[in-house]
């Protein structure tokens, strides 16, 4: 019966920006938000270690107000409580201090046996997060999770690594990051969706987590993001079009010409 | 001058953080970590540019886990007193990454391009919102930074830096242990070296109209690679030739991309191709804006008349 | 008026969002293809909503109400009125009426799998020569010992050849009153069905004609009472007709996205076409076409889930369907005018099926026909205002 604890992003969902090349902007109006991708991963693991071994889930999210919408959806796909981590001094900060912020929020929690992540969030994919809280919790992290099975307090994950897949073990409590081949997310259904709103919600700011203030913000990140730019495109953009025979021409012309194809 | 520590799991590409650390004009030493004798991969790490070799074996290296590999490398930063902290981005290196610069209460800067170190820190730039944007990032003091691999020539001149081996190392107690291990099998070819790829993408109806791929490639001496539709959901194509975000990143001289849209998660894995070629019939299609070369037509009849080209014109 | 979504309609759209970037690109291809898209069964069954607004007490039921249903399908609609077709043919014309009129035992035996998607459903209405005038139908039934025995065909009847149930109507031999409405299970021997070839649009949806030639239907499958049959028909028309109206609002929105888009890029005689000012009113058009209709469905919507908390009342019922015949006339035909402007924004490229006006084009002319034809649907919202004793036919 494990207490899990699964974090996840609310993150502005990055195929709605509109890029203007032609004038190096990045439009983030209208851009919907969502759960980010992979996070869904997470929940969905943490609510099937759930449905297998039993135990309680706590969602832990630290965001804006607006992150509400997504916390209701985490509490739909079957988290039973959610804690909301929203204070404005938080904004801003790098990857170690969101996760020095996430442990003094699952110290709160206090019971805790598995802490689940993903390897990364669409919008900056640093992957950073999940190993730092692992170190700020003082506990082993197992990670690219493809795979993970429960057997009384000890945890197996299979690792998908580059080479192939490395099985590991240790004892509970342990932080798993899982990769996005570990599962599909569940759909949830309306049911689900007016139920979350009867869940416990509850709101936490930097006052009520008692954290050292050196540690967090724009103040206490030493990575910060000094600009914001398109990638340029340095192609040719040689374009042919009408009759394909002859555009199959012209580009094989092209490329033995330029010694590409030999 | 920064001190600089250079760490891989794979000695072979820690050599391309040699060259880069060279640019940045670093004081190198590099950390080699694992179990039993590791004078093999100490040798691999002997050359120019590199100051002193830190060798750390211990069992509890043996996997590289990431719990034993932070101790080992706070232990050698510390004694090295690093400025920067070079890692491979292999995903053992970002795990580690991640880790150790909440050890250190570091800066950590991911898959960092353009890295260039100043008095107290470093900047560097990066890909963000899935490859649509580049973020500048400045960290202040020490700072973990993962380097993508392939992004630097890997240095060669022998050398014979200093050789450390560490005695006195004690880990935290690790109680992670590795209980088995299975090897991918080997796909005939590595699309990640392949010098002209040929890719699939959604454009293409059946499955078995993929071999008019096979047939070009073979003409130019190419490999068929595909986009993830292809591979992970339709599963017309084997994931070890995944191009992409969640594929394989491929660098090659030439890239054809046939039928493929260029959604930002596909180009993000090719788009340092030397030269792309794209085949697609709409003419809105992102990936003409990546693109050397472009056929705006129907695959199904330019790929062919492509075949037939070049068997002219190379006399295949 | 609050015209806001809850946060819990907002988290469900989002569900069928997802469901619906994944269907779009299957349905692009079997599009062009000209064949039956047969991943919106999976797809949709995958993300629980087959059974949308049926009761909770049935199997994945999930008692949503009329107004957060409309709004489901007028994100499906977007996405093609031939998806949409297939959720009103399942869930509006079949499961709705089933649910209405069925008893426990029915309910139970069949709305626990068509709401998971595990059985299809269908309603069986129209025939080759009765359309408008449901009541010269030609479909009859003999009253035997083991069973009610059908005879006749019925067409145009969407999901008709892929559905394991369909709700099936017809007059006891011999006779033109007492018409009954039956639960027909297609595997039953003396039923058959094929696709209707050649549509002029709808060519992912299945619509088919079906043979009953001595069909055999156990005596505890008839729908509601026996002769109650045109009663059982007109209400499951309320649900069909609304579901017309809230995929006609998608149809719309994506007819303005389009058009939008394409204006914002297209260049001709030097600039950006969306600047010339003949653009800008067709594009204006269809918006005003757009949030009318919308008003309209959600009006009507509404109504009809106060309606159906108070099913005893009749008033609120006739208001509903008023209501629900407006808002279906004018959806469908503001989304035909919205696909003809869209086609003619995009120029030459408008005439090609690859690009989605096109596909909508061809497609909303069958909304002005079925579930009550643009003529009938005039008459029925005249007479509302002029009073019963006006019918043209009596």
């Amino acid at each position: 019966m494990p207490e899990i604890v699964v974090c996840f992003k609310h993150v502005i969902d990055e195929t709605e920006l509109k890029i203007d090349r032609a004038n190096n902007k990045i439009n983030f109006e209208g851009a919907k938000t969502k759960i980010s991708d992979d996070d869904k991963n997470a929940i969905e693991e943490a609510v099937r270690i759930k449905e297998k071994n039993g135990g309680s889930i706590t969602a832990v999210c630290v965001g804006g107000p607006d992150a509400k919408k997504s916390v209701k959806e985490a509490l739909a796909m079957g988290c039973d409580r959610a804690r909301l981590v929203s204070d404005p001094v938080f904004q801003d900060e790098d990857g170690i201090a969101t996760a020095y912020v996430l442990s003094q929020a699952i110290k709160k929690i206090s019971k805790f046996e598995i802490v689940i992540t993903s390897t990364g969030t669409t919008d900056s994919y640093s992957g950073i997060v999940g190993p730092a809280l692992a170190e700020f919790l003082d506990i082993p992290q197992l990670t690219f999770a493809s795979k993970v099975i429960l057997n009384g307090n000890k945890i197996t994950v299979d690792r998908l690594l580059e080479v192939g897949v490395e099985t590991v073990e240790t004892e509970l409590p342990a932080l798993v990051t899982v990769s996005r081949e570990i599962n599909q997310p569940r759909f949830p259904t309306l049911l689900q969706i007016m139920g979350a709103g009867k869940k416990e919600l509850v709101e936490w700011n930097a006052t009520t987590l008692g954290v050292d203030m050196a540690m967090v913000g724009k103040s206490g990140s030493k990575v910060e993001v000094t600009a914001l730019n398109v990638p340029k495109s340095s192609r040719k953009k040689l374009i042919f079009e009408g009759n394909p025979g002859e555009s199959a021409a012209k580009l094989a012309d092209a490329l033995v010409k330029e010694g590409v194809v030999k | 001058m920064p001190n600089i520590l250079i760490f891989s799991d794979v000695a072979e590409s820690c050599l391309e953080l040699v060259t880069l650390g060279q640019k940045l004009g670093g004081k190198i030493s590099a950390a080699v970590l694992g179990a039993g004798d590791l004078s093999l991969t100490s040798q691999k790490l002997s050359v120019e540019g590199v100051s002193n070799i830190y060798e750390i074996s211990h069992e509890s290296l043996q996997n590289l886990l990431a719990g034993p590999a932070t101790d080992a490398l706070d232990y050698i930063s510390k004694k090295v007193q690093s400025d920067l902290i070079l890692i491979c981005s292999t995903k053992k290196g970002k795990e580690l990454a991640g880790r150790l610069a909440a050890r250190l209460k570091a800066g950590c800067i991911a898959d960092a391009m353009k890295l260039s170190a100043q008095d107290n820190g470093c900047t560097a730039d990066r890909l963000v919102w899935g490859g649509n944007a580049i973020a500048t990032v400045a960290s202040k003091g020490t700072t973990v930074v993962t380097i993508p691999l392939r992004a630097y020539e890997r240095a060669s001149n022998p050398a014979s830096p200093q050789i450390i081996k560490v005695s006195d190392f004690s880990p935290r107690p690790n109680k992670v242990g590795v209980i088995g291990k299975k090897e991918k099998p080997k796909g005939q070819v590595s699309i990640k070296d392949a010098e002209i790829i040929v890719s699939a993408g959604r454009g293409f109806k059946k499955k078995e109209d993929l071999s008019m791929l096979d047939d070009l490639a073979k003409v130019i001496n190419g490999v068929v690679g595909a986009s993830r539709p292809l591979t992970s959901d339709l599963g017309w194509v084997s994931e070890d030739r995944q191009v992409g975000l969640s594929g394989t990143t491929v660098k090659p001289k030439l890239y054809i991309a046939v039928g493929i849209s260029g959604q930002i998660q596909h180009l993000t894995g090719m788009r340092e191709s030397k030269v792309i070629v794209a085949i697609n019939m709409d003419k809105n299609a992102p990936i003409f804006q990546e693109c050397d070369y472009g056929i705006v037509g129907d695959l199904y009849a330019v790929v062919p008349e492509l075949t037939k080209d070049f068997k002219a014109q190379l006399g295949r | 008026m609050d015209f806001e979504l809850s946060d819990e309609q907002k988290l469900i759209l989002g569900v069928v969002d997802e469901a619906c970037q994944k269907i779009r690109p299957i349905e692009d291809r079997c599009y062009i293809d000209r064949r039956f898209n047969d991943q919106v069964l999976p797809i949709f069954k995958d993300a629980h909503l087959l059974g949308l607004p049926i009761s909770r007490d049935y199997g994945e039921g999930q008692g949503a109400d009329a107004l957060t249903y409309a709004l489901v399908l007028e994100r499906v609609g977007r996405e093609g009125t031939g998806i949409r077709t297939f959720f009103s043919g399942h869930v509006s014309l079949g499961q709705s009426t089933l649910q209405k009129w069925g008893t426990k035992e029915q309910k139970e035996r069949y709305l626990t799998q068509t709401t998971r998607g595990d059985m299809v459903m269908a309603f069986g209405l129209t025939e080759p020569t009765a359309g408008s005038d449901p009541a010269s139908m030609k479909t009859n039934f003999e009253d035997r010992a083991d069973g009610y025995y059908l005879n006749g065909q019925k067409a145009w009847i969407s999901n008709g050849s892929i559905a394991d149930l369909i709700v099936v109507f017809g007059y006891p031999k011999g006779r033109s009153d007492g018409m009954c409405a039956f639960l027909v299970d297609t595997s039953s021997e003396g039923f058959s069905a094929e696709p209707i070839k050649n549509k002029l649009g709808l060519p992912t949806s299945d619509t088919a004609l079906l043979y009953l030639s001595d069909c055999k239907v156990p005596k505890e499958n008839m729908l509601g009472p026996p002769s109650k049959g045109l009663s059982v028909a007109y209400t499951a028309l309320m649900s069909g007709r609304l579901s017309v109206a809230a995929g006609s609002v998608g149809v719309l929105q994506d007819c303005v996205d389009e058009a939008v888009r394409y204006a914002r890029e297209r260049v001709q005689h030097k600039k950006k076409i969306g600047k010339h000012q003949l653009v800008q009113r067709e594009i204006s058009k269809i918006s005003l076409d757009l949030e009318s209709s919308r008003l309209m469905t959600y009006k009507a919507a509404s109504l009809k889930t106060k309606s159906d908390s108070s099913p005893e009342n009749y008033e609120l019922r006739s208001e509903a369907d008023w209501w629900i015949a407006q808002a279906k006339y004018f959806a469908a035909n503001a989304s035909f005018r919205a696909a003809d402007r869209a086609v003619q924004i995009f120029g030459a490229n408008g005439f090609s099926l690859e690009n989605r006006p096109a596909r909508h084009l061809a497609d909303t002319r069958a909304c002005r026909i079925y579930e009550g034809t643009d003529q009938i649907l005039e008459q029925k919202i005249a007479i509302r205002l002029l009073g019963q004793e006006f019918e043209a036919f009596s």
